[in-house]
């Protein structure tokens, strides 16, 4: 469960986007990092990961909980 | 303390119709002032074993439920609701009132109690283990409840459950149970003792009577309890007695949307919450048989077999 104070929304993470979210929170993040964070935690599929971890950040950055910056 | 019971109908009427009832039901106080003869009926008969505060006492909710004046004195009276001289609620067909009084006082509670996490949902107690049951109407949850209560349980609540923020206690409010339609027979048949105020027909929820608060869970109001489970009660005429686990993420969630003011609370609410449902274990729950509904509630607080 993740509340955001700014907007006051309640957000039921998946385990994917908890992961995410973790490694975003220390620091800005490539996203090849992200999916090197996936593939630790997860049985992935390789051919379709950079696509799930585009669709994540953008569903991610709908709700407003990350943005995308230059690193 | 004095008991409604103990003022006897004259004094009764003669606070309600003066200075004000000071009612006591679980940690509120409610200055109730009426001149309505079914106002002074309903509480006489449902919360006689309530305690009353002395008249000029503090009241935390001021509750003026009256009769409609001019032309609507004679012409298909109504009774209207005032609140610190506001009336957030269009008057109503007088032979409403009764109810209109018990949606007055849920009102009051819901929308001003925010020193709670208030769940829209009933919470009974037994042997230690309180049980939550967020529903929407037509669900059951009223029906289940009264049963549960008729069979020994204690009733915290049959509409509002209170959570302490601080430190996640459910805080006794019981009031009468509201039943419905259909439910009504259903619990005369299965309690045939229980003591059910008179219905009132054609309000925007059917015919509605009350079941009267067992004494004890009136007198325990002191007593909060810790909540264990919290179950989302279906009736389905002919379904067998099932239980089914729910997930704790989406428990959190279901619980937030019955909350009436989680988004009021903000941070404060999630974490309530949070800590509430960490204590529980989450349960979806489909019934026919109120017989084996409690046997099985009676289980999950480790009472019989």
């Amino acid at each position: 469960m993740l509340f955001n104070e700014v907007s006051g929304a309640t957000h039921l993470l998946s385990p994917e986007a908890l992961v995410v979210l973790q490694q975003l929170g220390a620091t800005p993040t490539s996203v090849l990092t992200l999916a090197a964070a996936l593939r630790e935690h997860f049985d992935v599929d390789e051919a379709t990961l950079s696509d799930d971890v585009a669709d994540l950040l953008e569903q991610l950055s709908s709700l407003d909980l990350i943005e995308p910056c230059h690193l | 303390m004095s008991l409604v019971a103990d003022l006897g109908r004259a004094e009764l009427a003669r606070r309600l119709g003066g200075p004000g009832l000071l009612l006591r039901t679980g940690p509120f106080v409610s200055r109730v002032q009426s001149n309505i003869a079914l106002v002074a009926d309903g509480i006489g008969s449902l919360y006689g074993d309530y305690p009353v505060e002395e008249p000029g006492g503090f009241a935390d909710f001021q509750v003026r439920l009256v009769r409609s004046t001019g032309l609507r004195r004679w012409w298909h009276p109504q009774a209207c609701f005032d609140y610190d001289g506001r009336e957030p609620f269009a008057p109503l067909p007088l032979a409403q009132a009764w109810p209109m009084f018990e949606w007055v006082m849920n009102w009051c509670v819901s929308n001003r109690a925010h020193r709670y996490l208030i769940v829209h949902g009933a919470v009974v107690e037994r042997n230690g283990c309180a049980i939550v049951l967020p529903a929407p109407p037509g669900s059951g949850k009223s029906t289940l409840c009264a049963a549960l209560v008729c069979r020994g349980w204690r009733l915290l609540s049959d509409e509002l459950t209170l959570v302490r923020r601080d430190d996640g206690m459910v805080v006794p409010l019981a009031r009468p149970v509201s039943l419905k339609n259909a439910s009504i027979d259903v619990i005369r048949g299965f309690a045939p003792d229980a003591l059910l105020g008179k219905p009132v027909p054609g309000t925007t929820k059917g015919t509605i009577a009350h079941l009267k608060a067992p004494p004890d869970s009136v007198a325990r109001f002191g007593e909060p309890a810790r909540a264990r489970h919290i179950v989302f009660p279906r009736y389905q005429a002919g379904a067998a007695t099932t239980l089914t686990p729910v997930p704790k993420g989406q428990l959190f969630m279901r619980v937030a949307e019955n909350a009436f003011n989680y988004f009021v609370l903000g941070p404060a609410g999630f974490d309530c919450l949070a800590d509430l449902v960490d204590d529980c274990d989450g349960h979806e729950f489909c019934y026919s048989q109120l017989d084996e509904a409690i046997a099985l509630f009676d289980r999950l607080a480790g009472v019989g077999p």
